[in-house]
């Protein structure tokens, strides 16, 4: 009886944990990709002070360059 | 009948997700390995080599379906694969070739297979099925053993675990020592588990397990089972963040084993302080001689099974033939010379060294910090191993060659993690490397466009 136990307890775990492992093998990345020092929100942290300096060095006066439309205008 | 029907597909469930996911194939043939379903089944199974066919399919489904993303060639594949030739060269000398092919038919396998796992066994999720799949499988051992402990008692000789006879895990050294090393496994994947759903019952299952493993392994009354455990305490008060807490709990464990044991345990138990008046004991030293005695003029070894031409003279005079070396280290030195003995401590060797280093590394990432937690359990099981094993000859055994193709597996995932770490690229790269060291920026940027390079056709699919 208490074999059977364990013969049951111990399959029924495997067949769960390998459904489990090819389930989860197709849907996440094999090899974690974030970066040790990663802070998520980090790009846009990073990208505010750029366009704001951009922003400064046209714009001192609070005049912004107007946009230049493309196509055959010279 | 029901168990066999039961058992068959469960075998062909392994074959079935096989197709799907070729790792599973692998895993089936730990599983066959381990719990050896054969052994238990009374129909299909036990009528068809079922390892045969799982080990083919595992092999043929790598090099047809799975070959992305390969691991280098490391030190301990290369130790690996030179053992498994060497066990074949000695054979070329064997003392007694008949049996000694029986042996070398499935150490071969078993040392092969262990250098094929890191092949297969890639990511996080198929590193911890690998994990799982060693557990659960024992488990099917240990668990009615270390019940049936609970209500009767066990005792020395007493076959309490599924399989008859005393071999492989019917013998009380081997199966203690396997139980012993999965407990830290066990509570591994308690912690750090994605493939069960992560909650208090979980863990609780799991610290369930580790304690019937550790029943298992007490209600055997093997003396190589305290030793084992002993080194097991040590190793993982040592390894673990908490010392108070992990100290009070071995304390209790302690306690209870000394309260709950038996009579018959501990006068068992008390035979390793007088190891000249036990028969047992003193055979084993008697063996020991004469291995040493065989090297010094056998140095290559004698091949598999040499011990069956051992002679021994007891104090009182009484000569006995053919007794078995008891030791993992003997047994190795005995069949496999100086040479084997080398690299059956290489490996054990590197693999301390490099879960050590590994657990450094990697302790303080966060999205890492499981594989550190994994490399302090893989050193917890080797240290059992390679104490427990000091008194029992299963060196050829699975435990030990899967606890390094762990390892090698758990290394190289770290390492191709870090690989992938996003380098910066452009003026930042020139930036932060000429910061960091002046004229070194062209280098640093050449090894991130070699790496790139690298990295795409390590990471292109394989056909099929």
């Amino acid at each position: 009886m208490l074999d059977l136990v364990g013969i049951v307890f111990s399959s029924v775990m495997m067949v769960y944990v390998i459904f489990r492992a090819v389930q989860l093998d197709r849907t996440r990345p094999w090899f974690e990709t974030a970066a040790p020092d990663h802070v998520p929100g980090q790009e846009a942290a990073a990208a505010k002070p750029v366009r704001s300096r951009k922003r400064r060095t046209t714009g001192r006066t609070g005049w912004v360059r107007p946009v230049r439309p493309r196509g055959t205008h010279r | 009948m029901l168990r066999s029907l039961f058992l068959t597909l469960v075998y062909l469930s392994f074959i079935c997700l096989g197709v799907a996911a070729p790792f599973v194939l692998t895993l089936g043939y730990v599983w066959v390995d381990t719990f050896q379903p054969q052994a238990v089944a009374y129909i299909i199974l036990n009528q068809i080599p079922v390892a045969l066919i799982m080990g083919v399919a595992a092999l043929a489904s790598y090099f047809l379906m799975d070959r992305r993303s390969p691991p280098n060639i490391t030190l301990p594949t290369v130790l690996t694969v030179t053992m498994g030739v060497w066990v074949t060269v000695t054979m070329l000398w064997a003392e007694v070739p008949a049996q000694g092919w029986i042996k070398w038919d499935w150490a071969f396998k078993t040392i092969m297979f262990s250098a094929f796992v890191p092949l297969v066994i890639r990511s996080r999720t198929q590193i911890e099925a690998f994990a799982q799949t060693y557990v659960f499988s024992l488990a099917a051992n240990f668990v009615p053993f270390g019940l049936k402990v609970m209500i009767s008692g066990g005792g020395y000789g007493r076959n309490l675990g599924l399989e008859n006879g005393n071999s492989n895990l019917a013998e009380g050294g081997h199966l203690s020592t396997a139980c012993l090393m999965a407990i830290p496994v066990a509570l591994f994947l308690g912690r750090n588990t994605q493939l069960l759903p992560r909650s208090r019952w979980v863990m609780l299952g799991y610290v369930g397990l580790a304690g019937l493993a550790l029943l298992t392994a007490l209600g055997t009354y093997e003396r190589s089972a305290l030793v084992g455990l002993v080194a097991l305490g040590l190793y993982m008060f040592m390894r673990s963040r908490n010392k108070l807490l992990f100290g009070l709990c071995l304390a209790g464990v302690g306690l209870a084993v000394v309260y709950v044991s038996s009579s018959a345990w501990t006068s068992r138990i008390d035979t390793v302080a007088h190891p000249m008046e036990e028969d047992s004991a003193l055979t084993r030293i008697l063996i020991w001689k004469w291995t040493l005695g065989y090297i010094a003029t056998h140095p290559w070894g004698g091949g598999f099974m040499v011990w069956l031409m051992s002679r021994i003279e007891y104090p009182s005079g009484l000569v006995v033939f053919g007794r078995a070396f008891h030791s993992i280290y003997f047994e190795v030195l005995g069949e496999q010379g100086v040479v084997g003995l080398a690299l059956f401590l290489g490996l054990a060797c590197w693999a301390f060294v490099t879960l050590r280093s590994l657990a450094r590394q990697t302790r303080d990432i966060p999205h890492l910090a499981w594989c550190a937690d994994m490399s302090n359990a893989l050193q917890s099981g080797l240290a059992v191993m390679l104490t427990a094993g000091a008194f029992v000859g299963i060196g050829f055994q699975p435990e030990f060659w899967y606890f390094i193709a762990m390892s090698v597996s758990l290394r190289e995932y770290v390492r191709r993690v870090v690989q992938q770490r996003p380098a910066p690229l452009g003026w930042r790269a020139r930036l932060s490397t000429a910061e960091a060291a002046p004229g070194a920026g062209a280098a640093a940027a050449g090894a991130a466009a070699a790496g790139a390079a690298a990295s795409s056709w390590r990471h292109r699919r394989a056909i099929g």
